[in-house]
């Protein structure tokens, strides 16, 4: 689990979003059906990252579907070493080269916040919300793999 | 073989969770 070049196809969703979009019907099932939609798009994710959103599904919902969507999520991330100690989603953008991170956390995804990111990663964080209005795959395709955008290659629901 | 998100969606319905829950129960997390 080597550093990788930084890419706006290689996105981190930090452990709130990821519990949401389990559990909560919203913008977050958005921005991670995107994912889910294209073969192309990255989701990076720390051991540490997917812990804390095991715990929170854990909590609010059971341990059993907690335990069930770790074993699908897994098939979805690209793991990412962390650093004992630093924060996870931005530690995996850090060490994963994810140029967008998404957060429900007003402290990262805040003016100050994002300044006090990009003193280290080349990210931008954003709250899913913002990500689902600004993120467009249709555009970003022909940079990231080259070509006319085919659309969707995945179904986001499998 | 891991379930489908669809399954997982459906079983996470009932429990009825809001985005302000999500958030505290995060801190929580990070704060033990």
């Amino acid at each position: 689990m080597s550093e990788a070049d930084p890419s706006p196809a290689r996105i981190v969703a930090d452990s709130d979003v990821l519990a949401a979009d389990l559990l909560v019907d919203s913008d977050a099932r958005d921005c991670l059906d995107q994912i889910r939609s294209h073969s192309w798009l990255t989701l990076v994710a720390s051991d540490p990252l997917l812990d804390d959103a095991e715990a929170v599904i854990g909590q609010l919902a059971d341990p059993a579907l907690a335990t069930d969507w770790r074993n699908r999520i897994e098939e979805l991330r690209e793991p990412v070493d962390q650093p004992a100690g630093d924060h996870p989603a931005l530690a995996s953008a850090l060490n994963g080269g994810a140029m967008h991170v998404l957060s429900f956390d007003e402290r990262l995804t805040g003016p100050t916040g994002n300044t006090m990111v990009r003193d280290r990663v080349e990210t931008a964080v954003r709250t899913p919300d913002a990500f689902a209005r600004l993120f467009d795959a249709g555009k970003l395709y022909p940079e990231v793999v080259g070509g006319k955008y085919p659309g969707a290659d995945r179904d986001p629901r499998d | 073989m891991p379930e489908r998100w669809e399954t997982l969606f459906d079983r996470a319905i009932e429990y009825e969770v809001d985005e302000a829950a999500v958030e505290a129960a995060l801190a929580e997390v990070r704060d033990e």
